[in-house]
């Protein structure tokens, strides 16, 4: 009984024993070392190669910081994005440096907005900026990987205004080539348009002069003559059908039609009505050319082979004269502007009639480029006291606009790479040319081309 | 011969128990014969619990010296007698306990044991001062958490309020968080009362005051308040004396006793995440009874009931953003850890040595409601003190014993943000206007304290009317401070002065049992030298060339008298009178010092702004105490005492406002305060009888200082007004049953005036806050198992909930908001303003 009591006892004596270790502990309240709380500083953001441009579908994305990053408060507010899609990747440190690898390809050609919201965060949680104020996101940009940029880069050519018979090239995307000075018994009076071929073996130069005109044949790898032809006077420009080239020999009334095979001119025809040629296009659909005039409000529509049943549509200029028509690669729909007005008419060739005219809001349309997908017209336009210039884009399935951007320098002439992904425009007013990508048609560079620059000519083919 | 011999080894052995024991009071009283009425020589008297007792001589007296507070057993037994014990025998220390006997003729061989509980003597014959004392019985029936309370409750102790206005910088100040004892004993300043723990000093001289509460509740044996005319052994205090004993016996049969308590129910709205947990062993050696041994151990951990909150987004939105959920910080908290042992050895009879000492370390936050979102950034309080004694009992002869003690008592006080001081440069101090947001106060405070003590005290029973005790004291004192700002790392103030203090007292007490008349007749010289340099001319304080000189050293003597009449049977009045002085606070006396590489001195800073320069003379503060007493019996268990006591107090330490030789002003140190101090408490006391007990006090006093606070602007002179803790009326009681089923409770409420504020600077403090009420209750029932007794018990404090203001914005009288529109609620609402609310504690208890 007694040792009963005894083992009682010490049992009572541990669970008191316990439960005194339980309370007899007091805690430590004293702060750890404080945590830092200087706000991280966006240092810059560095792309694979060092440039924004010709970007790799794989590339990663080192964002510079002053400090440590918290890698967890970048999914969120780190954003690579594009007209068509959204990348999404992982994050990894290098100290300050917080690289970013895709988690899938960007897609080709695409112009990626790269947005680094000021909530990110240091490792000791201070963000950027004070989240009660309104972000403001580090934004850079980076162009991919196109056709554009495949077994080299497409040449574009520029007509000299003011040294008539030169041309200068650019290449390499925005790398100024040099010039060609073309050679000629008598000098040019005024600069005419360039075209390529459709196939993209030459370039084709149109030489106005005060006595009948020549085209020179340029080979655009070699930058050098191939041949010169002769055609009417006063050539203005130059469009392809199947295998001939029609040259409009605007004061001469005519238009001369070039075999592209054997690089000769084959004939010249003069329109007895008097209607003076500027400009025209070739449509393999009606086998037809449409060619607007120099003068009047007026376009002609002629049979291809043998310019016979030729009529004149009347009623398609209704302000103005024509300053450029365009067909679309079907050959189906002509897109001929207007001159100094906002006005571009899509003009049906099968029906002859008018489908829609487009009015753009932007007075002085100077110049369109036709793609595959959309119409691009340059436009100036005076703002207050300047001139600014723009590029509107057009759908060609519903003939609506997507898109105005309203550049700080007027633009002259404009040309698309051969995959439509590029936009090549010529800015007279401090002598460049700058480089649009076609989706938000955002300049993405530009190259200083010394000279007085109009007329532009891309090539269909890359060239290293 | 055996009888003989018996009564000698009774009286020898007994005697050294006596005489051993310390801060003892006194068993007297006279054994009869029942039937004939007839004196009783040779009759033992025996406190087993103790070992101590007499035998009563040839007039059938006896006198057992020195006995430890506490509530005893004791046993008159004669052969051919019945024995009788009578339980329930209190013993107050310094006071006589008169206990009569009676005993019967029984046959030789019947040994029977009657078992009859104590009655009360109608009055304390003896007591010339007032004495509040609670033993560690009377302290388990008071719903308490620490035993701070246990002061608190009694008659004419009011705690301290802090009152920290609204601030839109952290200038929190640099001595917001020095430690005090928080307490006011009588309208006194805080820090006025003396500590004594096992009758060593136990004070804190550089700041003042002690932490009482870290102390557990089981190691307690009995602790006494002397809130009036105290005798001249006690010094350095004008206000009150607190004493307290730890079970100071030789425990023959091992003694055991747990308690561990905690609020952590889940409720957290009712809890303050408080818990606490305490042990308490005393035994005996088995193989060596002269040596036994007393542990005592408390854990107590409180997160308080002020918080502050970290938001999320907080700092990240420089302040603007409070959404999300809060991390909650506690910013009132309390942690403290007492760890005491002793070592209580009697070679022989005439000797006994007592060596004992604790460990003690107190963490506390302290609320700043500018750090209300920002709860890291204010500092933070570490004091850690500890005692290590000896002391050494012995007999001259039967009617005179010597004790010498030996101490060295430590105290370290920290207060800061980071222990780093490289941390204090990594965060800018930044706010959003109302309340901090970065950084931190810059408060880096660090100060040791240290007594090294003999004394020897000599009492001389010389008859039976007249006691002589007379004692001298020696202390070397260490104040060690260094105030830095963190910002810089600029020293402010720093000293490591050594002062000197001696003291000694005689006292006579004289009690004429023919008239029943008691007086205490005593003197008491204290001798300061606090070692300290000063400036020849303080004017000079700017010229970092001034001659120094040493401080003039303090001598003074303080009279003592008490007297105590019986008016009839069951009353007696008192009355006492008496001289107090107190040395300042030493970092009061070296306040400003810091130390001048260039030339090895302490000597005044002058490029302190806001902290005052010590004057050149300091002297001690002076308080003349007057108490009148009565005490009476309205029955066998309820006794009821009514005292009055006036004070008038001088030379308290206030600032007032000087100029150096080239006409820049600064502010001094220097004895310019002071306060009168008037007031009547009542107390009824229903001892412990069919099943119940119960007090109640009322207090009224009126407090009327110069200045309320130390380091405050100098003030005018010419006027009083009532002081910040002036509570006129104080009401506090407790009622206490316990049934035979082992269920009970105690209900303890109090009710007191609001503490004052200053509406109008031409009227100061003359306004009053609204009464502050509380009530308290704990449930609990006792049960035996396991062979041991158990207690399991809920206390609830602040029963009804209700939200007691402390304090209130002076422009609009309320909590919670000023007058201000351009100041926003939170910014306003100080939950300091407020007391905490209910909070339900569940605990046990364990003993044998």
């Amino acid at each position: 009984m007694l040792s009963q009591i005894k083992i009682k006892k010490r049992k009572a004596l541990l669970f008191f024993g316990l439960v005194f270790i339980l309370y007899s502990c007091i805690p430590d309240r004293l702060p750890t070392e404080p945590v830092e709380n200087t706000r991280p500083e966006f240092v810059s953001i560095e792309l694979t190669g060092g440039s924004n441009l010709v970007v790799g579908l794989n590339s990663e994305i080192k964002a510079v910081f002053n400090e440590s990053m918290n890698l967890e408060t970048f999914p969120d507010n780190f954003k690579v994005v594009s007209a068509i899609d959204e990348i999404t990747g992982e994050f990894t440190a290098n100290d300050s440096i917080v690289v970013f690898k895709p988690a899938q390809a960007y897609s080709p050609a695409q112009l990626y907005e790269i947005n680094i919201s000021g909530k990110v965060r240091d490792v000791h949680g201070n963000s950027v900026i004070s989240p009660n104020e309104e972000d403001q996101p580090q934004s850079s940009w980076f162009f991919t990987q196109g056709q554009y940029s495949q077994n080299g880069f497409p040449l574009i050519f520029v007509r000299d205004k003011s040294e008539k018979q030169v041309i200068h090239r650019v290449g390499q995307l925005n790398k100024s080539l040099g010039e060609l000075s073309v050679q000629a018994t008598v000098e040019d009076y005024q600069t005419a348009s360039i075209e390529f071929s459709p196939n993209g073996q030459y370039l084709y130069m149109v030489n106005l002069k005060t006595v009948d005109g020549t085209v020179t044949i340029i080979d655009p790898q070699n930058f050098s003559v191939v041949k010169t032809i002769d055609v009417g006077l006063g050539p203005t420009n130059i469009s392809f059908g199947t295998d001939k080239a029609f040259v409009s020999n605007t004061s001469g009334k005519s238009i001369t039609t070039i075999d592209v095979n054997s690089l000769g001119a084959i004939s010249t025809y003069e329109f007895s009505d008097g209607f003076k040629p500027k400009d025209l296009v070739y449509s393999p659909i009606t086998n037809k050319l449409y060619i607007y005039s120099s003068s009047a409000k007026q376009i002609k529509v002629v049979e291809a082979n043998n310019f016979e049943s030729n009529y004149n549509l009347d009623e398609v200029l209704t302000d103005s004269k024509g300053v450029d028509i365009e067909i679309t690669n079907d050959g189906r729909y002509i897109y001929l502007i207007q001159d100094r007005t906002d006005k571009i008419i899509v003009f049906d060739v099968q029906t002859d009639t008018v489908v829609k005219t487009i009015e753009t809001g932007n007075p002085y349309i100077i110049d369109g480029a036709m793609g595959e997908k959309y119409y691009f017209a340059a436009f100036f336009k005076k703002v207050d006291k300047d001139l600014v210039g723009g590029i509107t884009k057009i759908d060609l399935a519903s003939n609506s606009i997507i898109s105005t951007t309203i550049w700080d320098k007027e633009i002259d002439q404009i040309g698309l790479t051969n995959a439509n992904e590029l936009l090549y425009a010529v800015i007279p007013v401090d002598s460049t040319v700058s480089l649009f990508e076609t989706e938000t048609v955002k300049e993405i560079s530009s190259i200083k081309v010394e000279g007085s620059l109009k007329y532009l000519a891309v090539s269909k083919n890359n060239y290293q | 011969m055996r009888k003989i011999f018996y009564k000698i080894f009774i009286i020898g052995f007994l005697l050294s128990e006596i005489l051993f024991a310390q801060n003892g009071g006194k068993i007297v009283g006279t054994v009869k014969d029942a039937s004939t009425n007839d004196l009783l020589p040779g009759v033992n008297i025996i406190i087993e619990e103790l070992l101590m007792g007499d035998a009563s001589d040839e007039d059938g007296s006896f006198s057992i010296l020195n006995v430890p507070p506490g509530d005893y057993e004791v046993k008159a037994k004669m052969l051919g007698y019945g024995t009788i014990v009578q339980k329930g025998v209190k013993v107050v220390s310094n006071l006589t306990t008169n206990v009569e006997f009676e005993l019967s003729e029984q046959a030789f061989e019947v040994d029977e044991v009657t078992v009859v509980d104590f009655k009360i003597p109608p009055v304390q014959k003896d007591l010339t001062n007032k004495i509040q004392a609670r033993t560690s019985e009377e302290i388990s029936r008071i719903p308490i958490t620490t035993v701070n309370d246990l002061l608190t409750q009694q008659a004419g102790i009011v705690k301290q309020v802090r009152t920290m206005p609204i601030s839109s910088l952290p200038a929190f100040g640099q001595f917001a968080t020095i430690p005090t004892d928080g307490l006011h004993f009588r309208g006194g300043r805080e820090n006025e009362t003396l500590y004594l723990f096992d009758g060593i000093n136990i004070g804190d001289a550089l700041w003042g005051g002690y932490n009482i509460s870290q102390i557990g509740e089981l190691a307690i044996s009995s602790m006494e308040t002397h809130s009036g005319t105290f005798g001249p052994k006690y010094g350095e205090a004008m206000s009150g004396v607190v004493s307290i004993s730890s079970h100071d016996q030789i425990s023959k049969t091992p003694k055991v006793s747990f308690k561990a308590f905690t609020d952590q129910l889940g409720m957290e709205s009712q809890s303050q995440n408080s818990y606490g947990a305490e042990a308490f062993i005393s035994a005996s050696l088995p193989f060596y009874d002269k040596l036994g041994i007393v542990y005592a151990h408390r854990s107590y951990s409180s997160d308080g009931y002020i918080n502050g909150f970290i938001y999320p987004e907080f700092v990240n939105s420089e302040g603007a953003d409070k959404s999300g959920t809060p991390e909650k910080v506690p910013m009132q908290y309390n942690d403290t850890q007492f760890d005491l042992a002793k070592i209580i050895w009697q070679p022989i009879t005439e000797l006994k040595i007592t060596l004992g000492g604790y460990l003690a370390k107190a963490n506390n936050g302290v609320y700043d409601h500018y750090f209300k979102y920002n709860p890291y950034g204010v500092p933070r309080v570490k004091l850690d003190d500890d005692l290590a004694y000896m002391k050494a009992n012995y007999i001259i002869s039967q009617n005179s014993f010597l004790v010498l003690s030996l101490s060295n008592y430590n105290r370290g006080f920290i207060s800061r943000v980071y222990e780093n001081p490289a941390y204090y440069d990594i965060l800018p101090q930044t706010g959003n206007g109302e309340f901090s947001v970065t950084g931190e106060d810059w408060v880096f405070f660090k100060t040791n304290f240290g007594r090294k003590s003999v004394g020897l005290d000599y009492v001389w029973q010389i008859n039976k009317i007249h006691n002589l005790a007379v004692g001298v004291g020696y202390e070397a004192l260490q104040t060690d401070l260094e105030r830095r700002n963190p910002d810089g790392g600029v020293a402010l103030e720093e000293y490591k002065y050594k002062p000197i203090q001696m003291n000694g007292y005689v006292n006579e007490k004289m009690e004429f049992d023919e008239m029943g008349m008691i007086v205490n007749l005593g003197a008491r010289f204290d001798y300061v030298d606090s070692k300290r340099k000063v400036l020849v001319n303080l004017a000079n304080l700017t010229d970092l060339t001034a001659p120094l000189e040493d401080a003039k050293a303090e001598f003074y003597v303080t009279p003592r008298l008490g007297i105590s009449f019986p008016v009839a049977e069951k009353a007696a009045l008192r009355f006492g009178y008496g001289h107090y002085y107190q040395f300042p606070n030493y970092f009061k006396v070296f306040q400003g010092s810091y130390y001048l590489a260039s030339t090895g001195e302490y000597r005044p800073n002058p490029q302190l702004e806001n902290t005052p320069i010590a004057s050149k003379e300091v002297l001690p503060e002076k308080t003349v105490n007057y108490e009148f007493g009565l005490q009476t019996m309205f029955s066998q268990n309820v006794s009821a005492d009514i005292t009055g006591f006036y004070r008038k107090t001088s030379n308290l330490i206030g600032v007032l406002l000087s100029e150096t030789t080239e006409g820049k002003r600064f502010q001094e140190l220097t004895n310019i305060d002071y306060a009168t101090v008037k007031g009547v408490e009542f107390s009824v006391k229903k001892h412990f009888t069919d099943n119940f007990s119960a007090f109640f006090n009322y207090t009224y006093s009126n407090t009327l200082v110069s200045t309320s606070i130390l380091f405050s602007q100098a003030t005018d002179e010419a006027r009083t007004f009532p002081a910040n803790w002036d509570q006129p009326h104080s009401f506090r009681g407790n009622i206490y049953f316990e049934f035979s089923s082992g269920f009970g409770f105690s209900l303890y409420g109090s009710y007191s005036s609001g503490y004052p504020y200053t509406r109008s600077q031409f009227d100061p403090n003359g306004e009053r806050s609204p009464w502050i009420h509380e009530l308290d209750i704990n449930l609990f029932k006792n049960f035996e198992l396991f062979g041991f007794k158990e207690q399991a018990y809920i206390q609830i404090l602040n029963l009804t909930n209700d939200k007691n203001v402390w304090w209130v914005y002076a422009d609009s009288g309320i909590p919670g908001d000023d007058a201000s529109e351009a100041t926003s609620h939170d910014y306003t609402n100080n939950p300091s303003m407020y007391g905490p609310g209910r909070t339900i504690q569940i605990g046990l208890k364990l003993w044998n």
